[in-house]
């Protein structure tokens, strides 16, 4: 499945940090500094990295608090309600410290997708008479199903009379035949010189009809007693699109992004990130599985999209440590722009509270809003001059409101374990810009996750 | 594997150097190049020293000059700097001048005026500081690297053993700890903790197998005029000594830390046991009246004394 939702985020590294291990018999060194969640005091950090810069220090507070090596092992299921998609999967990661200056991250992910994925959405005809049709559809390019609406009526009654008219539409799936398996890895390379991080990273994702290859590379660089960080980023990634209902034909993509991001200690307990993205992707932008349905002609036939889009991307992260409850607060504002004529805003706050012996909750609330592509109709009458159409469920305009609640345990000082569980819930009401209603693709997701973090 | 033990006097206190090494020539090698670097630390950076660096800024300082210093003195400039920052102007390096007024000989109160005329020569922010340049606004003031150099010297000394290949050793300058590494077989040393009250017993023991642990106190330098408790060190804001605590014990990854935090700590009086907790280091706070509290290993250590 090639496709994936921008809402499907299976992982969230925004709280993904240690929790202090319990007390040991045995003091060692101060826990390890973690940028995300101000687990460490503000003065303890300042004064820790003013300490390393003492002539000499460096290399023995380094050495005798060396990163340690780290495994993770997560599974995840995401389940859409109604019968749809299913995705089941298994993540591991590996962080090495080589040496001082060199740190290596290698992920690897497999995952088994599964289930009916809508292909298009046809008319529903309303007579005063009482009676209901749902539109014929003579033929189905592309799609290698059945519509799961049985067999159409051959004729359908005429709409300018005044007797019958459109009134909504309905999803028509692809039949629950529909299994692939992705496998994807990918590696990143740090190099810390002094206050600047200089980070490679690559990687490859496969699956029956989707292969993908991507290029990082990224610097950050701390100013200012290490209180601002700049990063500058670009990435490359190159895809090939071989669909199945498509024998003999490929579409190639390329998506270029470039990263402009500004974190800020602004106070003890206070961090504010501003983060810039511009994406720009060319080639074979469309769907080969989601067709349009066209009510001149009855007919189903394959979408077209525009073959390049930019998008821009805001990010706003403000995180407050409150100190007395130990507890941090995450709130996110994400607004996205797109020449598709898609604008979206998205607003998250995570609440991080450790409990006391090993324990932490994560609570999240999600709220997500999006406008529609401007080339997007539920269904069309005709074909538009512009040659680009769409009715992917994913570029109606919507709202989203998910939520989730993390659980983590520290084991021991080497292990940890977090158990996770989020929900999603799409409607076309939700959504705050204007758009056609479609109410007709609403649906939602529950996702689970049990990861185990291992230091060793 | 042998080990080496070496008991000697630095920088005004009594100092331990415990090492162990595959190679017992080496190890002595190391030790004397230990030993070596803290004599040229105590040479530079003793005020009571008139040959010393610090001496020298401070013959600029009297005049309100400006001089030029050396990459090792800027970078504990630097820190001293951060020092100040952190604790809201109460780790004052500048804040030496203020013993003129509280030289308890013999005891009694200085004058109000007095110290407000020291106060003037007093603060940080005084000071213009721009690597490598250092400024005096006005003639009259002083420096000292009481609080950091010692600490520094012990952190130094640990490294130049980690770089030389030694892996488990201990350094103890006056009660500044920095443990290089855990005995060879991987056990913790165990570093005894003085009873502030009780000077001749211990508390108790601390484990450590890495990091630095650092004591900042007024138990042993204070005297009592008129039923009142004066201790040694001095608010740089008002001039007076702080009240509250009189003994605070920090561990954390680097000597330097350790005692930035547990004088910072001392230097905020009772406010220093909420601000101690909030930063989530091991540390042991005893106050005037002799209540005592911490986290970590001395939460044990005084859950053992009940």
């Amino acid at each position: 499945m090639a496709v994936t939702d921008p809402q499907h985020s299976v992982t969230d590294a925004a709280e993904d940090c240690n929790t202090p291990p319990p007390v040991q018999r045995v003091a060692g060194t101060e826990p390890r500094v973690c940028g995300e969640v101000p687990r460490t005091h503000k003065t303890l950090r300042a004064l820790s990295s003013a300490a390393l810069a003492l002539p000499g220090l460096a290399s023995s507070v380094q050495a005798t608090a060396a990163m340690e090596r780290q495994w993770d092992l997560g599974y995840f299921n995401y389940v859409e309600g109604g019968a749809r998609m299913r995705v089941e999967g298994l993540k591991q990661g590996l962080v090495l410290p080589l040496g001082e200056a060199l740190e290596l991250r290698v992920n690897g992910v497999r995952d088994t997708i599964s289930g009916a994925s809508p292909i298009y959405n046809v008319p529903v005809i309303r007579c005063r008479d009482g009676r209901v049709f749902t539109a014929p559809v003579i033929s189905v390019s592309g799609a290698s199903g059945n519509p799961q609406s049985g067999g159409p009526p051959p004729e359908r009654p005429p709409l300018n009379t005044g007797e019958c008219r459109l009134s909504s539409a309905q999803q028509v799936l692809l039949e629950d035949t529909f299994q692939d398996v992705r496998t994807a890895g990918d590696f990143k390379l740090d190099y810390t010189r002094g206050d600047t991080i200089l980070g490679l990273g690559a990687g490859v994702s496969q699956e029956r009809d989707y292969d993908s290859r991507f290029l990082a590379l990224d610097l950050r660089r701390a100013f200012n007693d290490k209180l601002t960080t700049l990063a500058l980023g670009y990435s490359l990634a190159a895809d090939t699109f071989s669909p199945l209902n498509r024998p003999g034909f490929s579409g190639d993509k390329d998506a270029h992004q470039f990263l402009l991001g500004l974190t800020q200690v602004l106070s003890r307990n206070d961090l504010l990130q501003i983060n810039l993205t511009l994406g720009d992707d060319r080639g074979y932008l469309s769907d080969p599985y989601k067709n349009v349905y066209l009510l001149a002609t009855n007919t189903a036939i394959e979408e077209s999209r525009p073959d390049r889009r930019r998008q821009w991307n805001l990010l706003a992260r403000y995180n407050h440590y409150f100190a007395e409850l130990k507890a941090a607060l995450h709130l996110d504002y994400r607004y996205s722009w797109s020449d598709w004529g898609i604008e979206a805003q998205t607003l998250e706050a995570a609440w991080i509270q450790p409990l006391g012996q090993g324990w932490q909750l994560v609570p999240r609330l999600r709220y997500y809003t999006q406008g529609e592509a401007d080339f997007y109709r539920s269904y069309f009458e005709t074909l538009p001059s512009s040659g680009d159409y769409s009715s992917d469920y994913r570029l109606a305009g919507f709202g989203a409101l998910s939520g989730g609640l993390k659980l983590t345990r520290q084991l021991s000082a080497q292990a940890r374990l977090d158990l996770g569980v989020e929900f999603y819930d799409r409607q076309s009401d939700y959504g705050l810009q204007g758009h056609t209603e479609s109410t007709f693709a609403d649906y939602g997701f529950t996702l689970y996750s049990l990861s185990l973090h291992l230091e060793f | 594997m042998p080990a080496y033990h070496l008991a000697f006097k630095a920088m005004g206190s009594p100092c331990e150097l415990h090492l162990q090494g595959p190679d017992a020539p080496e190890v002595q090698r190391v030790a004397a190049s230990v030993i070596a670097d803290i004599q040229r630390l105590e040479r530079r950076y003793s005020r009571y020293r008139d040959d010393s660096l610090t001496s020298a800024i401070n013959r600029v300082a009297a005049v309100g000059g400006r001089c030029e210093v050396d990459a090792e003195t800027a970078a504990l400039l630097d820190y001293a700097n951060t020092c100040y920052r952190e604790s809201d102007g109460l780790f004052d390096i500048t804040s030496g001048v203020l013993r003129h007024a509280w030289r308890f000989e013999p005891p009694g109160v200085p004058e109000p005026e007095a110290i407000t005329a020291l106060l003037d020569r007093v603060g940080w922010d005084k000071l213009v500081w721009e690597r490598p340049c250092l400024g005096f606004s006005r003639p009259g003031m002083e420096i000292d690297f009481g609080g950091i150099g010692k600490e520094y010297a012990a952190d130094r000394a640990a490294a130049l053993c980690w770089d030389a290949g030694i892996r488990s050793g201990l350094i103890n300058l006056g009660g500044d700890v920095r443990v290089i590494g855990p005995l060879p077989d991987g056990s913790p040393w165990r570093i005894g903790i003085r009873d502030p009250e009780r000077p001749e017993t211990l508390l108790g023991g601390v484990l450590m197998t890495g990091g630095a642990l650092a004591t900042s106190g007024d138990y042993e330098r204070f005297v009592c005029i008129h039923g009142r408790r004066y201790g040694h060190l001095l608010d740089p804001r008002t001039g007076w000594p702080v009240q509250g605590l009189v003994s605070v014990s920090v561990i954390a990854a680097s000597c330097v830390v350790a005692g930035s935090l547990s004088t910072i700590a001392m230097l905020k009086g009772r406010d220093g046991i909420a601000w101690l907790r909030s930063l989530d280091v091991p540390h042991l706070w005893i106050d005037a009246e002799g209540e005592r509290g911490g986290s970590g290993v001395f939460a044990e250590l005084l859950k053992a004394q009940d």
